[in-house]
């Protein structure tokens, strides 16, 4: 389930496991250092191994896997746009994701600018000028994807990283 | 520590001085030969900052003017990323502002302090007060549908009433003039709103031909109750205040038998035994109907085309 080869992806929510059996003490949170530990580890590994440019492609491709399956499985609303905004708003918020603000959507296009504020991966990471949320970047694309049945392309252009201490999107159809 | 002319010190305290005062600042220039110490890194340092603040500044005036397409500022300044997270917040509530006035009452925002409280809490009021009115325009809707109903239903029974009317009429050859007199038919099986249909069109006739008397032919009426009579007399007493004087023809002795039996009051009443007599009593002698006189009904001819359109 978890080790064969493959050449697509095979992931399903069932691999996340029963949580609740699994942790009847610990429960299903974690302190966010643990994820964030993991997240740039597995990045620090990845660029050692791949480069800059094959890394964040690997992140964007596995945001987008997570997205799709994040939509799939957690936000019910479908074809009303502010319904389904406002789901993933909420959904976003309780699991401490992030603060989604959307500044533009436009609903015949379905071109979007959002905000993450609170981001999971970047918020209250040193300023370096670089936008890092290259996961978060896939992770929307594929949230989009799974709603619209359109594949989605989802650009950063501001960071916490960046000095803007919030994280803003720009996302359109590809 | 570096040994550091006078002059560029000023300068340097000009500029941190125009900071504070809220004037441009121009970078402060150190001669090409000054060596690439700690004052040239401070002055740096001070050309930099004043460089971001005056960006910021520009970027605050925008924002302040309500432009909240500006650019945001660049740089590692505290102030800046604070005001590009308040550039995100107030385009995200306009973007729901703007959600609400299309009528998405389910916009929310959250961690805005105070403002998040006063935005959801006038969503909440909208959204109450946006139903309060449907569900008025909803009732008020219902009972426009329901008066309209009515009103059909009215108008469906009045032009029964009138169709009743108009058979009545017709079939008693019609109302119309001789003369300066007005004569009214009436129809077998009166009602009481046939009556007042009667009486109706009688009073405008009398008044829109100046008729002077009107003589109501009952020869065709077999069956007259004490409220019909009532009204008959009432319909005498109201030609007489246009100044018309009203003889009534043609009772069949069955009805008058009735009449006595019931104890109806006849006061008022003038009735006459066929049409010659009724034009006696008037004072009034129509030689076209003289010959046809001898009978209790009325002669034939006129109709209401004669009555000044007024028929029906």
């Amino acid at each position: 389930m978890f080790k064969e080869e493959r050449s697509e992806s095979t992931f399903h929510w069932g691999m996340l496991g029963d949580l609740e059996a699994g942790r009847p003490n610990l429960g299903r949170s974690t302190d966010l250092a643990v994820y964030r530990l993991m997240q740039f580890t597995l990045r620090d590994v990845l660029i050692a191994e791949h480069g800059v440019d094959e890394a964040n492609r690997l992140f964007v491709k596995a945001g987008e896997v997570a997205g799709r399956h994040f939509c799939r499985n957690l936000i019910k609303a479908r074809g009303d746009l502010a319904a389904f905004v406002a789901e993933l708003q909420k959904t976003l918020k309780d699991l401490g994701v992030g603060i989604l603000r959307i500044e533009s959507a436009d609903a015949a296009t379905l071109e979007f600018t959002v905000s993450v504020g609170e981001d999971l991966d970047c918020s209250g990471l040193p300023q370096t000028d670089e936008v890092i949320c290259a996961y978060d970047e896939g992770f929307l694309a594929g949230v989009l994807e799974e709603y619209s049945g359109k594949p989605f392309t989802a650009r950063e252009t501001d960071c916490w990283c960046t000095g803007d201490r919030t994280c803003r999107f720009l996302a359109k159809p590809r | 520590m570096p040994t550091v002319a006078p002059e560029l010190v000023d300068q340097l305290t000009a500029a941190v001085h125009g900071l504070l005062t809220g004037r441009a600042v121009s970078p402060v220039v150190l001669p090409e030969e000054y060596p690439d110490d700690e004052f040239r890194q401070l002055t740096g340092f001070i050309n930099k900052f004043a460089a971001e603040y005056e960006a910021f500044a520009t970027a605050m005036r925008a924002v302040a003017n309500g432009e909240l397409g500006a650019a945001a500022p660049k740089g590692r300044m505290a102030v800046a990323g604070s005001l590009k997270a308040l550039l995100a917040n107030l385009k995200n509530l306009t973007w729901a502002a703007t959600r609400i006035a299309a009528g998405d009452f389910s916009q929310r925002v959250d961690f805005m302090g105070e403002f998040s409280a006063a935005f959801n809490k006038m969503a909440t009021d909208l959204k109450e007060a946006f139903e309060r009115i449907e569900s008025q325009k909803i009732a008020m809707e219902r009972e426009i549908a329901e008066r309209e109903l009515t009103e059909q239903d009215l108008r469906r029974g009045e032009e029964r009433l009138q169709a009743v009317l108009d058979a009545g009429v017709h079939s008693a050859s019609g109302m119309h003039c001789v003369g300066d007199c007005l004569i009214a038919p009436l129809p077998d099986g009166l009602t009481d709103a046939v009556l007042d249909l009667v009486r109706e069109r009688v009073v405008r006739l009398v008044h829109s031909a100046s008729a002077r008397a009107v003589i109501v032919d009952v020869s065709a009426v077999r069956l007259l109750d004490s409220a019909a009579c009532a009204r008959l007399v009432e319909m005498e007493r109201v030609i007489a205040l246009l100044g018309a004087k009203t003889v009534f023809v043609g009772f069949q002795p069955g009805v008058v038998s009735s009449l006595m039996d019931l104890d109806v009051d006849f006061s008022g009443i003038e009735g006459a035994v066929n049409l010659e007599d009724a034009f006696d009593r008037l004072g009034f002698s129509p030689p076209a109907l003289r010959e046809d006189s001898t009978q209790p009904g009325l002669a034939r001819g006129g109709g209401d085309e004669q009555d000044g359109g007024e028929g029906g």
